[in-house]
């Protein structure tokens, strides 16, 4: 069965941030932490790039893996999920994140970080769907609604998009055939060994 | 036997004044994250540190 | 010189019986940990499902296939919305996107079986050629970001992945192996050669070995290598030895541990520095040692003549330098890892955090033996630590060079007060 992704289009993302500020706004992410934020390549020279990161929810995803008391998990749609209410703040994910998604909101006395906090493709966490619960502890659950994720349905060029796999994928390479180059997509796969099979 | 006694009262008493030294007080909070209601200020340091 | 050998090693029968039941335990343990090597479920895997609640006004359960099919179809149909206009909508003749579902109509999680998960993971894993031209190839991608705050401007780092096979295969299995597989060695020993004993008998005189304050240090030192050990291996294999006894279990004891692992913290870095004043001069190598080392200390023989040795043995010696370069190391590793970007970036926190676990596995594989030798695997070597005097046939059969200087210079002091 398909999942979803993100991919972010470099050749049209205008570093405008309405990605990382309506998500912020949806979640009421505190101050000094974003979920999503923008990455300017080679600023100012030729071939500059910008790109949208926040989680990748990889599959086979890392972190999942290196953390010791099962925070993280996985939801058939592809889509990494947390329970804050058993996080150890021990930052395993963080070590393990290829793109530096999971973010911890206290910098305090001998490493103490409180709990962890990422981006969950606007899909909540494990409290009951659409409850005050889980708005408190983990944002908006758009996907509950059958939306997708806001920062995509926001992007002001649609260089950032989100949804179901196969159907991104088409509209990248129609846009590619359109405009005559651009390849190279900033999206899922990035995270793996591309050479091994999988 | 009292070797051993003083061993163990020794890392005990130095296991509570680690408690009280390090943010032990907190350990007394749930560490439930409400996203609303905590405060960063620029810097990232939490209003309490 | 050859004595009659009173005691001897397989005599001590209760105690090979506990080491047989043990290696037999620990046995399965080992085998149970390699099949885990090997079985290939280091995958991370789906574990809950979506799944619609309502559709065409009736209720659909979670656990009907269609219910998930229902999910994707309906985000699928939103990300088309994404695409270029011309090909989508709206416009009066395509259909028109649904709206949001109402709060009664939420999509709802249910848990999902593993072997559906695994075979999910893996399909994803699969992707067409055309998808893959798409590709980029992974590599340390940095850039600028206007956030301020700390490598925000990364954005990608290799690393990370190697960090997770460091940590989630390696640290983890080797830690496991070494520390059953040398429990297993040790019990196997204790079976079959049984204790090392004192050849010639307790003779009932004793010698003092320790005083109040080396064993008082030991003990110290020793009882915090435990609670950082008990807490650390929590850490590390509590969702593997804890989780059957419920997730609030694993909660709370996860919790304590990751708070009473730094408090210990204090009480072994003092007992470490204490121990490295009394004992570095008489730990310090010698030629003896290679001898000693040579002849296996004389281990698996029941007789006393036993290679010689000054107060510590090349053995002492080498778990000596143990705690001094393995614990010193950890808690290097662990006090840089409590102030985290202090004095390393992300590369340098990164590989701490690896050095901590794997050294820190290798540590309690190397106290285990420890532990065993001056418990149950020697008669009389206990007694040293804990009441500080030791019978003077053990120390004869063991620590010779020790025990003739240690009573040449009591005997001069009788002379001197004497003369």
């Amino acid at each position: 069965m398909t999942r979803l992704n993100f991919l972010c289009d470099t050749d049209r993302c205008i570093e405008c941030n309405a990605c990382a500020t309506s998500c912020k706004n949806e979640h009421e992410v505190p101050w000094g932490m974003v979920r999503r934020r923008v990455v300017t390549i080679n600023d100012g020279e030729p071939g500059e790039r910008s790109v949208a990161i926040s989680c990748m929810h990889c599959t086979d995803a890392p972190c999942v893996a290196v953390c010791p008391v099962s925070t993280l998990y996985q939801t058939d749609l592809g889509i990494v999920l947390h329970d804050k209410d058993t996080c150890i703040g021990c930052g395993y994910c963080f070590y393990a994140c290829p793109f530096g998604a999971p973010q911890f909101p206290r910098s305090t006395l001998f490493g103490t970080r409180g709990t962890m906090d990422k981006c969950t493709y606007c899909a909540g966490g494990p409290e009951e769907n659409g409850s005050e619960e889980e708005f408190q502890k983990y944002g908006r659950n758009r996907i509950a609604e059958g939306k997708l994720p806001i920062c995509a349905e926001v992007c002001s060029t649609r260089a950032l998009l989100a949804g179901e796999a196969d159907t991104i994928s088409d509209i990248y390479r129609e846009r590619v055939i359109a405009r005559g180059f651009g390849s190279g997509a900033w999206g899922w796969k990035t995270a793996y060994y591309p050479d091994q099979d999988t | 036997m009292y070797a051993f006694l003083s061993g163990i009262t020794a890392t005990a008493a130095l296991l509570i004044l680690t408690y009280f030294g390090l943010e032990g007080f907190t350990l007394q909070q749930t560490e439930r994250y409400d996203l609303p209601s905590i405060i960063l200020d620029q810097n990232g340091e939490g209003a309490g540190s | 010189m050859s004595e009659s050998v009173e005691v001897r090693g397989r005599d001590f029968i209760k105690y090979r019986i506990a080491g047989a039941i043990a290696s037999f335990l620990l046995l399965i343990a080992l085998a149970w940990q390699v099949f885990e090597l090997f079985d290939g479920d280091a995958r991370t895997i789906p574990e809950v499902r979506w799944g619609v609640a309502v559709s065409d006004g009736e209720r659909a359960g979670p656990a009907d296939e269609g219910s998930s099919i229902l999910a994707v179809e309906r985000l699928t149909a939103r990300t088309k919305l994404q695409d270029e206009r011309y090909r989508t909508g709206p416009a009066p003749d395509q259909p028109a996107p649904g709206g949001a579902l109402s709060r009664d109509d939420f999509m709802i999680n249910t848990p999902m079986g593993e072997d559906e998960g695994r075979s999910l993971s893996e399909s994803w894993g699969q992707y067409s050629s055309q998808t893959g031209a798409l590709i980029r190839r992974s590599e340390r991608v940095s850039g600028i970001s206007s956030l301020p705050y700390a490598n925000a401007e990364l954005f990608e780092r290799p690393f990370a992945r190697d960090w997770r096979l460091g940590i989630a295969d390696i640290a983890t299995h080797l830690g496991a192996l070494s520390i059953i597989g040398f429990s297993l060695l040790l019990a196997l020993i204790l079976a079959i050669r049984g204790r090392v004993p004192i050849a010639k008998g307790r003779s009932g005189h004793t010698v003092k070995r320790f005083n109040f304050f080396e064993r008082a240090t030991h003990w110290m030192t020793a009882t915090s290598f435990l609670g950082l050990a008990v807490t650390g291996l929590v850490i590390a294999f509590g969702d593997t030895l804890i989780r059957p006894f419920g997730e609030n279990v694993l909660g709370a004891a996860g919790w304590i541990s990751t708070w009473g692992h730094a408090m210990f913290f204090p009480s072994f870095a003092l007992g470490v520095v204490l121990m490295a004043l009394m004992w570095t001069w008489r730990n310090l190598p010698s030629r003896l040692d290679i001898n000693w080392l040579v002849k296996g200390g004389g281990f698996f023989s029941d007789g006393g003549d036993n290679p010689p040795a000054r107060k510590f043995n090349a053995g002492q010696k080498l778990i000596f330098w143990s705690v001094m370069l393995g614990g010193g190391l950890m808690v290097l590793t662990g006090v840089t890892l409590m102030f985290p970007f202090y004095w390393l970036d992300l590369q340098g926190m990164s590989w701490a955090m690896l050095i901590h676990a794997i050294v820190g596995a290798l540590l309690i594989t190397i106290f285990i033996g420890h532990i065993y030798i001056g418990t149950v695997g020697m008669e009389g070597a206990f007694w040293a630590m804990w009441g500080g005097d030791v019978d003077r046939n053990w120390a004869e059969e063991h620590h010779e060079l020790w025990l003739t200087e240690l009573e040449a210079s009591s005997a001069s002091h009788k002379a001197d007060r004497r003369a």
